[in-house]
């Protein structure tokens, strides 16, 4: 059997409440490429995300990373994957170091490589003051952070971020690039969520474009041209 | 509505709308519990449950005459009751139900001593009306007299108006405010009662409390609106409002109020608290996350630690045929509810996104489950010495009885922990059989105390791959 590289989604459909939020939604993602999940508001780019993460039952529809299925081996796929979320969910009884070494050891991470993969984040993300707060002693900005360096620890195949450049500043912005740019080179491929379209365009080389639940167009970067409004045809 | 409409217009107009989207609410639930069959078993059992109720209050009227004459004699006693409760109630609650849609109305221009004299007339007379219907219905089905109904409902109608101010005013003082006039209040209570005894007719202290209380209202009233801690007491009625009973069981989902910043969150915000894990024995670390996860589910920790020891007390006060049934039940209860709680750990959102470590998550959780399960041990222990004809077993017993529970919860947490990781898990029907006849053999432990031996060494004999002690460095979960 051929093991397909990447993400591959087919015909995942998914109902929140009766109603088809999703609907038979099918696309590869290719290792070492970016692609930005474009839509109008309640288009599905979430549920998308927390589907592939496993937050949201689907309905139909299979969804394989480097051949392995989120089905029928969920902790082996989900240790493939990690994900920033659009709000930080930060856990109150953990500091951000302590944040750090529960991703660490779920990851399986060294803690020799943990270490330095937390001397480096914390100090490109300027939050190395911080690693022992708490996340309530933490503006919404630095919550982000600590959750954004909690996602980039582990080398995963996939990285989901939803709004990538939600509450973090300039440099961490930038900062984020550029590891997303890192990681890509390395083979992770990575969806993207965002409603900043120009930087999304300057980020990504793939584009999946969402109406309703669908994917209404998809292609390289360079094809996207007009985010399909909410009503129109 | 016009563009002039009135404060009193304004409010008919949200009340009639939140008595609407509850009233939809409760068509909702009540359509998602009762089909027509359901419903007309109910209304059948209601009915024969009414005539079954007539006939028994009428066979025992003589008793409830004696109630009546009981409650009249002591009218003051019962006024004195109606007058401490709203005092303690006043720790949670304001009394007045002011809630969030009243405090926005009073940002438009409508005055806010207005609103807040509409809400409490409204609890007047909805006080009144319950009162009265209650005291109807069981002059009615009772051989109460409806003068001795009326009387009493009136006498609570009455202490519960001339209570609203006090019990309001109060909720918005301070907590030792609210200590010290409680005392207050208990020492007074007791004082009234002590020289009603010795010193004039009750009718007389009941009067003199009453005046007291108008006078109090008097002095209070032109102030009710004055130093009202607004967002304490919306956010604590809009949570009486909408808590419905009916509507949380249905719908399964409770509204709590938001988590407050008091000594549980001093506990995990402490200096210890912050050092860092030793990553290489993760246990700490996950049993850090567990106390957090039984601490926010506290209730029903404490539920299941009650029942099971009101099904130990119960069962093995009886004979000891029933004291083994509900020591093996017992056991079987307790290892459920832990595999239920331990896959509700991971319904956290971060938590759930991880790849877990199932095994470490398990080894944290087993700290607990023996922690909690020595309340257990000790209360059948002090059952075992006291209850069985043969104490002196109870060391072996007892041996028993841990090793099967530790069995049980390994046996269990291996499918719960198949379920979260979603993968195909069946025990073998030898394991199966295996647990069911210990659990047998517990049953009639205290009967045929020998047995355990039997169950012990069954128990050395037949070990599974033991994961909970095997090793600290933390294997990942293995499909």
């Amino acid at each position: 059997m051929i093991r397909v590289q990447g993400l591959l989604i087919e015909e995942v459909s998914v109902e929140i409440n009766r109603e088809q939020i999703l609907k038979d939604i099918s696309f590869h993602l290719k290792s070492g490429t970016i692609t930005a999940l474009v839509g109008h508001n309640g288009a599905g780019k979430s549920t998308i995300m927390k589907t592939l993460i496993g937050l949201q039952e689907r309905k139909t529809g299979n969804i394989l990373l480097n051949g392995v299925s989120q089905e029928e081996d969920f902790l082996p796929y989900k240790k493939m994957i990690s994900y920033i979320p659009e709000e930080p969910f930060l856990l109150p009884e953990l500091t951000a170091m302590q944040h750090f070494q529960l991703y660490g050891r779920s990851y399986q991470i060294d803690e020799q490589e943990l270490l330095r993969k937390v001397d480096y984040l914390s100090g490109k993300m300027e939050i190395t003051d911080k690693l022992d707060e708490f996340p309530e002693s933490l503006s919404k900005g630095m919550r982000q952070k600590v959750q954004t360096i909690c996602a980039l620890l582990p080398d995963v195949p996939l990285l989901l971020i939803d709004e990538p450049f939600m509450g973090l500043d300039i440099y961490a912005s930038e900062f984020l690039a550029e590891a997303m740019k890192d990681k890509a080179g390395q083979g992770t491929a990575i969806l993207l969520t965002s409603h900043q379209l120009d930087r999304v365009q300057q980020l990504a080389d793939h584009f999946i474009m969402l109406q309703h639940g669908k994917v209404a167009d998809h292609g390289k970067i360079k094809d996207f041209h007009v985010l399909k409004r909410r009503f129109s045809e | 509505m016009n563009g002039f409409a009135t404060a009193w217009s304004v409010y008919r107009h949200v009340k009639k709308h939140r008595s609407r989207k509850k009233a939809k609410l409760y068509k909702l639930a009540f359509g998602v519990s009762f089909d027509v069959t359901i419903s007309i078993y109910l209304g059948a059992f209601i009915i024969f449950g009414l005539f079954i109720l007539h006939e028994t209050l009428k066979e025992s009227a003589n008793m409830i005459l004696q109630i009546e004459s009981f409650v009249t004699a002591n009218y003051l006693n019962l006024m004195l009751v109606l007058l401490v409760r709203p005092v303690v109630t006043s720790f949670t609650r304001p009394g007045v139900l002011f809630s969030s849609a009243e405090l926005k109305l009073s940002m438009l221009p409508f005055s806010k001593q207005q609103l807040w004299q509409y809400c409490t007339g409204e609890k007047i007379l909805k006080t009144i009306v319950l009162w009265t219907v209650i005291a109807s219905f069981i002059a009615f089905i009772t051989p109460l007299s409806i003068h001795f109904a009326m009387g009493t409902a009136g006498l609570i109608i009455l202490m519960e108006i001339l209570m609203a101010l006090p019990q309001w005013k109060l909720y918005q003082k301070q907590f030792w405010m609210k200590l010290i006039t409680n005392a207050g209040i208990v020492v007074l209570a007791a004082v009234v009662r002590l020289l009603s005894i010795y010193a004039g007719d009750a009718a007389w202290w009941m009067g003199g409390l009453f005046v007291s209380l108008a006078g109090i209202n008097i002095l209070l009233v032109k102030r009710a609106t004055e130093s009202v801690n607004w967002s304490k007491v919306v956010q604590t009625n809009d949570l009486i409002i909408w808590n419905m009973w009916f509507i949380n069981k249905m719908s399964q989902m409770e509204i709590k109020p938001p988590p407050k910043r008091g000594w549980i969150q001093q506990l995990f915000t402490s200096r210890m608290n912050r050092k860092r894990f030793v990553y290489s024995n993760p246990v700490s670390m996950y049993r850090r996350l567990w106390k957090t996860y039984f601490l926010e589910q506290k209730e029903a920790v404490l539920r299941t630690i009650g029942s099971v020891l009101i099904l130990l007390v119960l069962l093995g006060s009886r004979n000891e045929w029933m004291f083994g049934i509900g020591i093996a039940l017992s056991i079987f209860l307790y290892v459920q509810m832990a595999s239920s709680f331990f896959t509700g750990g991971f319904g956290n959102r971060l938590v759930y996104c991880l790849p877990w470590e199932l095994k470490q998550w398990k080894l944290a959780f087993f700290t607990w489950f023996v922690r909690s399960g020595a309340i257990v041990c000790l209360v059948l222990t002090l059952l075992l010495l006291f209850f069985q004809e043969t104490p002196w077993w109870f060391p072996v017993q007892l041996w028993f009885y841990a090793e099967l529970t530790r069995r049980y919860f390994h046996q269990q947490m291996e499918l719960t922990m198949a379920v979260l990781a979603k993968s195909q898990s069946e025990l073998p029907s030898i394991q199966n059989f295996f647990v069911f006849l210990l659990f047998g053999l517990a049953a009639i432990s205290i009967v045929f105390p020998y047995v355990t031996i039997l169950g012990v060494v069954l128990l050395r004999w037949k070990q599974p791959d033991d994961v909970l002690f095997s090793g600290k460095e933390g294997k990942e979960f293995s499909q």
